[in-house]
């Protein structure tokens, strides 16, 4: 069936994305001293007494090699494999040496002979299943042996299997309890089920906004006559197609890529699609006026900080506070009202983890000025800690007011790198309960959760509950985390180019000439008139939770006094 | 998003020293013994105090005038409005200074030794003890938030320059590290993996100095709490057990880092003067609700027990909770503290090299850490 291998391919996914992440370097010299590896992951051996156990060894890097097990001054083994003696309860270290022909080495392992030896669960606090399928529960167990389980799921037992095999037939959160016991006594952990709905693969293109899950409608971009609009769709949850194919108002086009070249030479609206892999996604083009039609000169009463505010959708955060009963109205409002306040050194919108976003306009069109900065956007970066934010840019193309034409990223120091990811999506899930933290899938599989931490803030959610659905969807740019977790959690920024970000100095504030189009090639936009930011990176610190941009008012740095 | 608590507190406390002042509460002086003379003048005692109290406090013991000064901390630093701070857990001397780790305010607190005056901070999160070497402090931090946790993350030490007080470095060790001692150019330090319960570690981190790096872990048992050096070049390393079915015990490392010995002895704290490790334990149990108090002397010569106490005149009946001990290096003096019921003033006991009864005191809340100085305090 597609589905599982497309689980099979997540899976994978999965464990990329965490092996891609933290690296330490093994700094230990090349020696000629044979290698020593026990065979216990733990690093001790745990027997019952009266039970019989092997040690057992594995040694690299030796040549002619003879053993030796000491305990208590004794030789009591010469082979890699060592019985061990009968002796009396009590903590032990046996030491294993190696003599070889170039060198000797030697290791201890711990042995405890313990009276009693009950089994121990690791289970994770968080287990996720999707409905409507198989999903396949099962614990790590030490001590296993002759054990028994029993598997209760909001207090009814539904398994005594070392396994636990659930398909879900309705979402939201679980009491799920594992019991195993032996002999020598038992081990209970309580963990929380949520089951989610099966994400799904798609094709789709962004406009900016947030999404809702099975949102099927045509989104809308534009481009001027004379323009070329590069159109990508977003991958989520398939693996990547090798090929594409592209039509225009039902024409195939010569693109077998994920980017279209479009360049409409009559005004009009266009159905554009974009399929592989059995699916397909779909946008309307409407090709409007030339660039600068409805350019808007700067007049007497304009300002040059951003003046309007047109949306604001935090992403879950610790900061974001919209409790039950609050609107996507209130939130704009709030926006608005830090705008009307023109502050220019503070931030206007804690944005929250990845993908939380605003989108402000100007009372007049923001020019490029060749080589000079266009747009100041401040933050509350300092060394050792950036929360960078991603800068969009948009051109009132069809003259309505509206910031629903075509986004522009403004590329910065870390775009061109492997490691950014364009088109990266978060679905975020609504909370079923107060105090709970935030679980999230992407758009490669991965998971995670923004942790609701009690002793900072106790507003009941910190998921923004004026999202009419079970979840919602963050689309824009990723950057490769640089949090540093050894020692104190550290944050260095990048570069330059984001916003909330500790730069090196090199560039400073935004500028309309770095906009690029889908593809990474300059846009070329001669002005602009809305700024849309959002937080590009995910990511927690140990003692603060996630990582969140905040993000200061946009300011047109050309504007003439 | 950047740490707001903690950067207000620390902001609170540099920006302190400006606030005019209520009147600061002067230490209470209660003479104890005859005034005695030699090259040690006095000790710090540390009384930790209740988590989320904020009432870590500093008491004084002069010995030229035997009188005992308990909370001189706020008289001489008016200006720090909030105090030393929550939970003091280990105090140091160091060249002209006194250091004191006060772990839940996220901070080490730096005063000039002489004095007792605030000189800085060190803003190191959930730290817990420090140890010098070549002018460099190492401070041993959870890391993360006071917080049970089985996901809670690894620790780190801190190599600090005590001329700057600036975090010039730091390495990752093992779970919630606690105690450290320097040997052979080499840092170990003990993980107790506290947060994690019941997955507590169980080991030992090994950081080469040169390098600073960690370069190994070694085995020894669950939730390890304190280290010491002996004068032999052995390490005296003590696990807490898991309160079940696991009780405390006490290991002996050797010079090749090997554990050769396990004492069967259960430990909270010790303390090794010559050849003597006096040690006690207050063991508590979840399956007898109960707490087992125990004294003993381990020879480190013969690496045994020797004693089973070293208070000899049945004063150690009216000890109710041991909780610090320390060992006067020039007259062999016996000092025990006890928490009592942990949220009232404590008492500190002072007794004889052989073990009598000589005199005790009152100190603030939780008595818990000692630091022997040879410079008198000023200004008593």
């Amino acid at each position: 069936m597609k589905f599982f291998t497309h689980l099979k391919w997540l899976a994978a996914a999965l464990l990329l994305a965490q092996l891609w992440g933290c690296k330490k370097t093994d700094d230990r010299p090349a020696t000629d001293k044979p290698e020593i590896t026990f065979g216990t992951t733990t690093g001790e051996y745990k027997v019952k007494a009266g039970k019989d156990i092997t040690l057992s060894a594995t040694v690299a890097n030796a040549t002619a090699p003879a053993y030796s097990w000491k305990l208590d001054g004794k030789i009591i083994g010469t082979d890699l494999q060592c019985p061990l003696p009968r002796i009396a309860i009590g903590e032990y270290f046996v030491t294993f040496r190696v003599d070889a022909a170039k060198g000797s080495a030697e290791e201890q392992v711990k042995v405890t002979v313990v009276d009693k030896l009950p089994p121990q669960i690791t289970l994770s606090l968080n287990v996720v299943a999707y409905l409507g399928r198989d999903n396949r529960l099962a614990a790590t167990i030490a001590n296993s042996d002759d054990a028994k389980y029993a598997w209760r799921l909001n207090g009814t037992v539904v398994s005594n299997d070392s396994v636990y095999t659930i398909n879900p037939s309705t979402p939201g959160s679980n009491s799920l309890t594992l019991k195993v016991w032996n002999d020598d006594g038992e081990d209970l952990k309580v963990v929380t089920l949520v089951v989610l709905p099966p994400p799904v693969a798609e094709l789709y293109f962004d406009d900016g906004h947030y999404r809702l899950p099975g949102d099927v409608s045509t989104k809308r971009l534009s481009i001027p006559v004379g323009k070329t609009l590069v159109l990508a769709p977003v991958i989520s949850i398939m693996p990547r197609p090798a090929t594409f194919q592209w039509t225009v108002d039902g024409a195939a086009q010569p693109s077998a890529t994920e980017y279209l070249s479009f360049t409409p030479q009559t005004l009009g609206t266009y159905l554009v699609t974009v399929s592989a892999g059995g699916v397909t996604g779909k946008v309307n083009v409407e090709c409007v006026a030339a660039e600068g039609t409805y350019f808007r000169a700067q007049q007497a009463g304009n300002i040059a900080l951003a003046t309007k505010a047109f949306e604001y959708v935090p992403a879950p955060g610790q900061f974001t506070s919209y409790g039950i009963g609050s609107t996507a109205g209130q939130a704009t409002q709030d926006l608005q009202n830090s705008l009307d306040m023109q502050i220019t050194n503070g931030y206007i919108a804690g944005l929250g983890a990845y993908g939380g976003y605003y989108i402000v306009g100007f009372d007049h069109s923001v020019s490029d000025v060749t080589d000079a900065a266009d747009l100041h956007i401040g933050g509350n970066a300092f060394a050792s800690w950036s929360e960078p934010g991603i800068v969009w840019v948009m051109q009132d193309e069809n003259g309505n007011g509206l910031p629903d034409d075509t986004w522009y990223e403004l590329k910065g120091s870390e775009s061109n790198k492997p490691e950014t990811r364009q088109r990266y999506v978060i679905t975020y899930f609504k909370p079923t309960a107060p105090a709970q933290d935030v679980l999230w899938i992407d758009n490669f599989g991965g998971t995670g959760s923004i942790d609701y931490l009690q002793q900072f803030h106790w507003q009941p959610y910190y998921f923004p509950m004026f999202i009419n659905s079970d979840s919602y969807m963050l689309t824009g740019t990723c950057l490769a985390p640089t949090m540093i977790h050894g020692g104190i959690d550290t944050s260095p920024g990048y570069a330059w180019g984001y916003v909330d970000n500790y730069g090196d100095g090199s560039k400073k504030d935004f500028w309309i000439e770095d906009a690029i189009r889908a593809d990474g090639k300059p846009a070329k936009l001669k002005y602009i008139d809305f700024v849309k930011v959002h937080t590009g990176i995910t990511g927690k610190g140990a003692a603060v939770g996630e990582l969140s941009t905040e993000a200061g008012v946009p300011i047109d740095l050309n504007f003439s006094k | 998003m950047k740490k707001i608590m903690p950067i207000l507190v620390c902001l609170f406390f540099v920006l302190s020293c400006r606030k005019g002042d209520d009147a600061a509460i002067p230490p209470t002086v209660t003479p104890v013994t005859p005034g005695t003379s030699g090259p040690i003048k006095g000790f710090f005692l540390l009384n930790e105090a209740n988590m989320g109290s904020n009432k870590s406090s500093l008491d004084y013991f002069d010995y030229t005038s035997g009188a005992y000064h308990k909370n001189i901390y706020p008289t001489r630093n008016p200006g720090v409005v909030k105090e030393l701070g929550d939970v003091g857990n280990d105090i140091q001397i160091y060249g002209s200074k006194l250091y004191a780790v006060i772990n839940v305010s996220n901070l080490v607190e730096v005063m000039d030794l002489a004095t007792a005056k605030h000189i800085g901070t060190i803003t190191i999160p959930n730290c817990r003890y420090l140890t010098f070497d070549k002018g460099y402090a190492y401070v041993s931090s959870y890391a993360g938030p006071v917080l049970i946790d089985p996901n809670a993350r690894l620790g780190y030490v801190a190599k600090v320059d005590t001329a700057t007080l600036k975090v010039k470095d730091t390495c990752v060790v093992g779970y919630q590290p606690e105690e450290m001692v320097i040997r052979d150019n080499k840092l170990y330090i003990a993980n107790s993996g506290g947060y994690r319960v019941p997955n507590y570690d169980n080991t030992v981190s090994v950081i080469d100095l040169n390098t600073f790096k960690e370069t190994k872990k070694i085995t020894v048992a669950i939730n390890l709490d304190h280290l010491k050096l002996d004068g032999h070049g052995n390490i005296y390393v003590t696990s807490r057990g898991d309160y079940k079915t696991t009780p405390s015990n006490t290991y002996i490392l050797d010079a090749t880092d090997k554990v050769t010995d396990v004492l069967n002895l259960p430990a909270g704290n010790l303390t090794i003067c010559g050849d003597s490790a006096y040690v006690y334990s207050t063991e508590w149990s979840y399956i007898t609700n109960k707490n087992t108090i125990t004294y003993a002397i381990v020879n480190t010569v013969q690496k045994r027990v020797v004693s089973r106490s070293f208070i000899t005149d049945g004063t150690d009946k009216k000890i109710a909770i041991p909780y610090g001990i320390a060992i006067n290096p020039e007259t062999r003096e016996i000092y025990v503290t006890d928490a009592r019921d942990y949220v009232t003033p404590g008492r500190l006991y002072c007794f004889t090299p052989d073990g009598k009864y000589k005199w005790d005191v009152e100190t603030g809340d939780i008595p818990a850490h000692f630091a022997f100085t040879h410079v008198a305090l000023s200004g008593l």
